[in-house]
C-alpha cells in the first residue's frame, strides 16, 4: 500500500471515529425464578452454567450482583452457584474477551439458568467494554497470577506482524528474558528451566521455535494463558519459579471453519469443526516455514549454505459423552532445524499427547483424569572435517494425574489429587558422521526417575473479607537404575581423580529417594470492594534441571534428573501484594513484593565440560540463591485509550561455594545471576483510533544483564593474548530498550462474512542495537575492545494483510 | 465456513536478516579495575635445548599500552626433578623477565619449578611427569580456496590458502593428550633490475600465531590422526621459493590439556549463543602461602617430537607463485627487493637444516 493510501486511511479513520460515538443502552432482560409470594429474608440459590455461542462452558466467568456486590466465578465446566437473599437484582456476567451480559433477575426461589455470552466483536463497542471482570484482580486469592486472553495478546504490537504468547508475557511485571534470541523466559529472576509449562495438560520442555523468536503456541488455537508467578496452587509442582498454563480453545461443534496464514517464508492453517454436532469437535492447526529458498537468493556464501526450518502440528479433540462426562485429547508435534554455513547445525523436536476424562458426579464433585506422554529431542552437529559428528540428547516422559474438585459448601471448596511422572533422560550419545570422521562413538547411560505427588487444597472464606487458599503437596522422588554411581573421597572436591569406588544399580533398582512437603498458602483480605491485600507462600522442589553454562538457554541444553549426587533444588517463595481499582474498574493498580530463597541451586565451575560427561557432578558447584523485588503495575483498562505500565525492581543473586576454594564461583561470595536485571519497565499503549482502526505501542526497558569481562591479559606460547576475566558477572552489558508500534486499519468490507484489514507494524522503531552479548577481542598491537552482538540491530517493518470469508 | 487468511508479505523476509545477519560493533564498557596477576610461561622438554621461563605481570586492559606485559626482573627461578636435581635458570640480559637454561628433560621423571619473586613470594608448580611424544608420521600441504564476501556485500572474494595437514600415530594403550605448534621460515631472494649478486634471506615467520590445536586422543577412533588440517596461511610471495614449516608435537598430561582447552574456549569467545561463560584459566602454578591468589600461565613439562616440511610451488601443486619482487609496468619495487635484511626477523645465514 502506498504512503498516500495509508494516510488516507488514517484520516478517514479519525473522521469516522467522530461519527459513531455514543450508543443507547438496550433495556435489560428480566428473568423470574420461583413464586413471588415468598418470605423475604430467606435465601435462594441460582445455579446453572455460563456458555459461549457454541454452548461451551466458560471457566472463570464472573457472575456479579450489582446491587449487593455478591459474586461468584464459574468452575472448569462453566458451572456456577450463587446463594443470596430473595429479592430483585441486576446481574452482570463478564468474561475477558466477551461482551458483558446484563439482566434483571427476580429471585423468589431456587432457580437454574444457562447464560450465553458472546465474544466481543471488533467494533466500537469494544472501547466501552471492560477488559477484565469487575474487580477480578482484587477478588482473586492468589498473589502473582496473570491471565491473558488471545484478544489481549493480539492487541500488543507484534513481532513482524505475528502474534506471540511468550512475547506478550514478557511485558508483564516480573517476567523477562536474557535478550532477543534466547530460548524461554525468566520469572522473578529464575532460570528458564524453573518454569513449568503446559499446553492443555501437555508438558513442554522447550516452548520456542527459531531460537526463541516464535513460541510453540499456535496463535489461532490459543484460548487463554495463565501464568503463576507466585502463590502456585498445590496441584502444580516440580519447578521453582512459575507455572505457565496455556489452554487451547475447543473446536466449533456446530460448523466447520478454516483459519490460516500465508507468507513468503511460512504459512499456517487451522481447521475446526464438529465430529458429532453439538457433542464432539476437533481443531487442528499447523505451521511450516520454508526459509531456504530465500537463503539461496542471498549472495553471502555462508548464508547460502545455511538452513532454517520449523514446523508444528497441534490438534485437539473434545467430546461430551453424557451430560456429565467429557473426554478429550490434545497433542502436538514440532520440529526445528538450524544450520549456519559449515559451522554449526542443530535440530530439536517435541512430540507429546494428552488424553483426559472429566466426570461430574452430582452437581458438586468433579473428577478429572489426565494421561500425558511426550518426548523432547535435540541434536548438535559438527559438520566439517574429521570432527564431523552428531550429538543427541533426549527426554521422554509419561505422566498421569487424577484431580478432584468438591464444592463442599458455598464458601468451601476442596481440591485434591495425585500425580505420577516418569522421566527417562538420554543425556548424550555421539556418533561420527561422514567418511573422514575420526570421532569415536560414545553414549552415556540413560537416567530414570519417578516423581509422585499427592496434594490437597482448601479454598474457604473466613468472614466477608478474608479468603484463604491453603494446600499441601507431598512429593516422593526416586532415581532408579540401571546406572553406575561413583563415590568420591569425602571432604575433598568431587573430581575424577578422587573416585574411590563405584556402585552398580540394576534395572529399576532404587538409587536414591527424596521426599518433601510443599506447603502452599494464599490469603486475600478485602479492604473494600475495590481493594485487597494478598499474601502468598509456596515451597517447591525441582527434580528435573536443565544443564547449561551458556548465558542464555539454548535448545540443545541437556536435562538432568536429580540423582545420588545432585539433590533436588528447593525454593521458598513469599509474596505480598496490594491491589486497588479506581473509577469503576477503569484503573487497575497493583504493588507486589516478593522474595525467593533457593537451596541446592545448581551452578557451574569455570570451563565445565557438560557434554558426554559421565561424572557431571564433578563440573557442578551446588550453591544457594535468592531473588527479591517489587512489582508495580498501573493499568487503564477501559476506554479508547488503554495502557499498562509495569515496572519491576528485582535482584537475582546466587552463591556457589565448593569444598576447594579454587572451584568456588567468585571465591564463594554472592554474585548476580545471568538473569539479574534490577530495573525493568514495560509500557503498552492501545488506542482505538476509530471504529475501524487502532494503534498499539510497546516500549520496554531493562538494565543490561550481567557479564564477565576481561580485566587484564597475558601471553603463552604462540597465543599472544589470553584474557584474564573478572569475577563472574561482575560487569553489565548496556541497558536494553526498544519501541514497537502497530497500526491496524479494518476490518472493512464486512459483507457476507467477508472482512479485510491491514496491519502495519515496526519492531524496534528507532533501531536500537540492543546487545545480546558482549565479547572482547584484541588484534595484535592494539588495545582490547568490547564488541556488542546485536541480534536485531535495526528497525523491522512488516505489513500484514488479513481477510476473512 | 469461515476462512481467515493472513499474508505476511514483508515480515518473514526480515527473519532471514535476523537469524543470520546479526550486527557486531564496538562499544565502550566501563571497566574500572587495576588488578594485575603474575603471569608465567615456561616449558621444558626431552630434547637438549635452551629452555625459557618468562615472568611478567599481566597487562591491565584499558591502562596504558594494554598490549605490553610488565616483566618481573630479579627473580630466582629453579626447575627441580624427583631425583633431586636442580636446574637454575638465569635472567637473560637481552630480554628482562626471561630466565633461561640449557637442559634436557628425561621421560618418566617428574619436574616442577620454584620461583622466588623479588617481593619474597614463592611460586611453585605441581610436579609433572614428562611424557614421551609420539613421532609425527607425515606433513602435507595443499592449496584450498576460501570465499569471503566483499565489504559492500556484492561480491565473493576467493583467496587461495596453503593448508597444512599432519598425520600421526599413537599408542592405543595410553592415548596421549597432544598439542601442535608450528614455526615458519621462508626464503626470500633479492630481485631488482640489473642485480649483480642478489642475496638470499631466511625470514622467520609467526605462522601459527594465536592458533591452538590440541587433541584428546581418547575421543578418537583407532590410533591414528590422519591428514588432520592444522593451519592455513595465505598463498603469497612467501611461497615463491621454499617455505619451511617446523611442526612440533607435544605430549602433555590431562591437567595441561584442560588448561589449553580452557584457553581455547576463551580466545574463541565471539558473543554467540553457545559461548561458554568465561572464567579465569588456572594453570599448575600457585603461590605457596596463598593458593587462592591467581597465578596465570603454565609451566609445561612435555615430551616433544618434530618434523620439518618444505612447501614450494611444486610440492603444493601450483605452477608458480609470484614473488613480491615481481616486476610489472609502472610498479615501484618494495625496498626488501633491494635489501632483504630490511624484512623483520630476517637473516642472511642459511640454517643448517635448510635442505628442501
Amino acid at each position: 500500500m502506498s504512503n498516500k493510501k495509508i494516510i488516507f486511511f488514517l484520516i478517514s479513520s479519525f473522521l469516522l471515529n467522530g461519527l459513531v460515538f455514543g450508543q443507547k443502552e438496550a433495556p435489560l432482560e428480566v428473568l423470574v425464578f420461583g413464586e413471588s409470594n415468598v418470605e423475604l429474608g430467606k435465601k435462594a440459590t441460582l445455579k446453572g452454567k455460563v456458555v459461549d455461542a457454541n454452548n461451551i462452558g466458560i471457566t472463570g466467568a464472573l457472575i456479579y450482583l450489582v446491587d449487593t456486590q455478591e459474586n461468584t466465578v464459574t468452575d472448569e465446566d462453566g458451572q456456577y452457584s450463587l446463594a443470596v437473599p430473595i429479592g430483585i437484582y441486576e446481574i452482570n456476567i463478564s468474561f475477558l474477551g466477551y461482551e458483558d451480559y446484563k439482566a434483571r433477575i427476580h429471585l423468589f426461589g431456587n432457580g437454574e439458568h444457562e447464560f450465553k455470552i458472546v465474544e466481543t466483536a471488533v467494533t466500537l463497542d469494544q472501547v466501552t467494554v471492560s477488559e477484565t471482570r469487575k474487580n477480578e484482580n482484587v477478588m482473586t486469592t492468589i498473589a502473582g497470577v496473570e491471565q491473558l486472553t488471545i484478544e489481549k495478546i493480539e492487541r500488543q504490537a507484534k513481532f513482524l506482524g505475528e502474534t506471540d504468547v511468550l512475547r506478550s508475557l514478557q511485558s508483564i511485571s516480573g517476567v523477562s528474558s536474557t535478550g532477543e534470541g534466547s530460548s524461554g523466559f525468566n520469572v522473578r529472576g529464575g532460570n528458564t528451566d524453573e518454569n513449568l509449562i503446559f499446553q492443555d495438560g501437555n508438558l513442554i520442555m522447550n516452548p520456542v521455535h527459531a531460537l526463541g523468536f516464535f513460541s510453540l503456541f499456535h496463535p489461532d488455537l490459543v484460548n487463554k494463558v495463565t501464568l503463576y508467578k507466585g502463590g502456585v496452587p498445590a496441584k502444580y509442582g516440580g519447578r521453582l519459579s512459575s507455572v505457565l498454563d496455556v489452554e487451547l480453545r475447543e473446536g466449533n461443534d456446530e460448523r466447520f471453519g478454516i483459519k490460516g496464514g500465508l507468507g513468503i517464508a511460512s504459512s499456517r492453517l487451522a481447521v475446526e469443526g464438529p465430529i458429532v454436532k453439538n457433542k464432539a469437535s476437533f481443531i487442528i492447526g499447523g505451521r511450516v516455514s520454508y526459509f531456504d529458498w530465500i537463503l539461496n537468493q542471498v549472495k553471502d556464501v555462508d548464508i547460502r549454505k545455511s538452513k532454517a526450518f520449523f514446523y508444528d502440528l497441534t490438534g485437539k479433540f473434545d467430546a461430551r459423552i453424557t451430560k456429565s462426562t467429557k473426554i478429550g485429547f490434545s497433542g502436538f508435534t514440532t520440529q526445528d532445524e538450524f544450520q549456519f554455513s559449515d559451522e554449526v547445525k542443530f535440530d530439536y523436536s517435541t512430540n507429546t499427547g494428552a488424553a483426559y476424562i472429566n466426570q461430574l458426579i452430582g452437581d458438586k464433585f468433579n473428577v478429572r483424569l489426565l494421561v500425558n506422554a511426550g518426548q523432547y529431542k535435540s541434536a548438535l552437529f559438527d559438520i566439517s572435517g574429521t570432527d564431523q559428528s552428531r550429538f543427541n540428547n533426549q527426554i521422554t516422559y509419561l505422566r498421569a494425574s487424577l484431580n478432584g474438585l468438591y464444592q463442599i459448601a458455598e464458601n468451601y471448596k476442596l481440591e485434591f489429587g495425585l500425580e505420577q511422572n516418569r522421566y527417562t533422560v538420554a543425556p548424550g550419545e555421539i556418533n561420527p558422521e561422514g567418511d573422514i570422521s575420526q570421532v569415536k562413538p560414545d553414549i552415556l547411560a540413560e537416567e530414570k526417575g519417578y516423581e509422585t505427588a499427592f496434594f490437597f487444597q482448601n479454598t474457604f472464606n473466613l468472614g466477608d473479607k478474608l479468603e484463604v487458599l491453603a494446600g499441601l503437596r507431598y512429593t516422593i522422588y526416586k532415581n532408579i537404575g540401571q546406572d553406575e554411581v561413583f563415590l568420591y573421597t569425602p571432604g575433598v572436591e568431587k573430581a575424577e581423580v578422587n573416585i574411590i569406588e563405584s556402585l552398580q544399580f540394576g534395572e529399576d533398582e532404587e538409587i536414591v529417594q527424596y521426599t518433601g512437603f510443599e506447603p502452599r498458602i494464599s490469603l486475600r483480605y478485602l479492604v473494600n470492594e475495590s481493594s485487597s491485600i494478598k499474601l502468598g507462600y509456596n515451597r517447591s522442589y525441582q527434580f528435573l534441571n536443565q544443564i547449561s553454562n551458556t548465558a542464555s538457554a539454548t535448545p540443545i541444553d541437556i536435562w538432568q534428573l536429580s540423582n545420588y549426587h545432585i539433590q533436588p533444588q528447593k525454593a521458598d517463595n513469599f509474596s505480598i501484594g496490594y491491589h486497588a481499582n479506581y473509577n469503576d474498574n477503569a484503573i487497575l493498580t497493583q504493588v507486589t513484593a516478593f522474595y525467593r530463597d533457593i537451596d541446592r541451586l545448581i551452578d557451574y565451575k569455570d570451563f565445565s565440560e557438560l557434554l558426554l560427561n559421565e561424572h557431571i557432578e564433578t563440573e557442578l558447584v551446588i550453591g544457594t540463591g535468592k531473588a527479591y523485588g517489587l512489582e508495580l503495575s498501573f493499568n487503564k483498562a477501559t476506554g479508547r485509550n488503554r495502557f499498562d505500565v509495569n515496572y519491576t525492581y528485582s535482584r537475582s543473586l546466587r552463591r556457589a561455594e565448593a569444598t576447594d576454594l579454587q572451584e568456588s564461583v567468585n571465591q564463594g561470595d554472592w554474585y548476580s545471576s545471568n538473569y539479574d536485571k534490577p530495573h525493568i519497565l514495560n509500557f503498552n499503549y492501545f488506542l482505538q483510533v476509530g471504529p475501524k482502526s487502532d494503534l498499539s505501542v510497546n516500549f520496554t526497558y531493562s538494565t543490561g544483564r550481567p557479564t564477565t569481562a576481561p580485566i587484564s591479559s597475558y601471553s603463552n606460547g604462540n597465543i599472544r593474548t589470553i584474557p584474564i576475566y573478572s569475577d563472574r558477572n561482575q560487569f553489565r552489558i548496556p541497558d536494553f530498550h526498544r519501541l514497537d508500534v502497530a497500526y491496524t486499519i479494518g476490518p472493512w468490507g464486512k459483507k457476507a462474512n467477508r472482512e479485510n484489514s491491514v496491519t502495519f507494524s515496526i519492531y524496534n522503531v528507532y533501531g536500537r542495537k540492543n546487545a545480546f552479548s558482549v565479547f572482547f577481542r584484541q588484534n595484535p598491537f592494539q588495545s582490547v575492545t568490547a564488541n556488542r552482538v546485536a541480534v536485531l540491530g535495526s528497525a523491522f517493518p512488516a505489513l500484514t494483510y488479513n481477510f476473512k470469508f | 465456513m469461515n476462512i481467515n487468511i493472513k499474508i505476511s508479505i514483508v515480515g518473514l523476509l526480515f527473519l532471514v536478516l535476523i537469524l543470520f545477519s546479526n550486527c557486531i560493533d564496538e562499544i565502550k564498557l566501563n571497566i574500572d579495575t587495576n588488578q594485575r596477576s603474575v603471569a608465567i610461561e615456561g616449558l621444558i622438554g626431552d630434547e637438549l635445548a635452551a629452555y625459557a621461563i618468562k615472568l611478567n605481570f599481566s597487562a591491565v586492559i584499558g591502562v596504558g599500552n594494554d598490549n605490553v606485559l610488565d616483566p618481573i626482573t630479579g627473580a630466582s627461578v629453579l626447575v627441580l626433578d624427583d631425583a633431586g636435581n636442580t636446574f637454575e635458570f638465569v635472567e637473560s640480559m637481552e630480554s628482562p623477565g626471561t630466565y633461561e637454561k640449557e637442559m634436557k628433560g628425561e621421560a618418566g621423571r617428574a619436574y616442577f619449578t620454584e620461583i622466588k619473586l623479588p617481593d619474597g613470594r614463592i611460586i611453585k608448580s605441581t610436579p609433572t611427569v614428562l611424557l614421551k611424544a609420539p613421532a609425527i608420521d607425515s606433513v602435507h600441504a595443499r592449496v584450498v580456496e576460501e570465499g569471503k564476501v566483499s565489504g559492500n556485500g556484492n561480491n565473493v572474494i576467493v583467496t587461495s590458502k596453503v593448508e597444512i595437514e599432519v598425520s600421526t600415530e599413537f599408542s592405543t594403550e595410553e592415548k596421549p593428550f597432544l598439542r601442535w605448534r608450528a614455526d615458519g621460515e621462508y626464503e626470500f631472494l633479492e630481485d631488482y633490475p640489473d642485480a649483480i649478486s642478489p642475496r638470499t634471506c631466511y625470514i622467520k615467520n609467526n605462522v601459527d600465531l594465536n592458533k591452538l590445536k590440541i587433541f584428546d586422543t581418547r575421543t578418537l577412533e583407532g590410533n591414528r590422526i590422519s591428514k588432520e588440517p592444522f593451519l592455513t596461511t595465505t598463498l603469497d610471495g612467501r611461497f615463491a621459493f621454499n617455505y619451511c614449516f617446523h611442526i612440533f608435537q607435544y605430549a602433555m598430561n590431562e591437567a595441561e590439556f584442560k588448561y589449553w582447552d580452557a584457553v581455547s574456549d576463551i580466545i574463541n569467545i565471539d558473543g554467540s549463543l553457545f559461548d561458554p561463560p568465561p572464567g579465569t584459566v588456572r594453570g599448575n602454578l600457585f603461590i605457596e602461602d596463598n593458593p587462592a591468589e591467581v597465578v596465570v600461565g603454565y609451566f609445561s613439562v612435555s615430551g616433544v617430537s618434530s618434523k620439518r616440511f618444505f612447501a614450494n610451488p611444486q610440492s603444493i601443486g601450483v605452477l608458480f607463485v609470484a614473488s613480491s619482487c615481481r616486476r610489472r609496468f609502472n610498479r615501484t619495487l618494495p625496498s626488501e627487493c633491494f635489501d632483504c635484511t630490511t624484512i623483520r626477523n630476517s637473516s642472511l645465514i642459511k640454517p643448517d637444516y635448510w635442505n628442501p
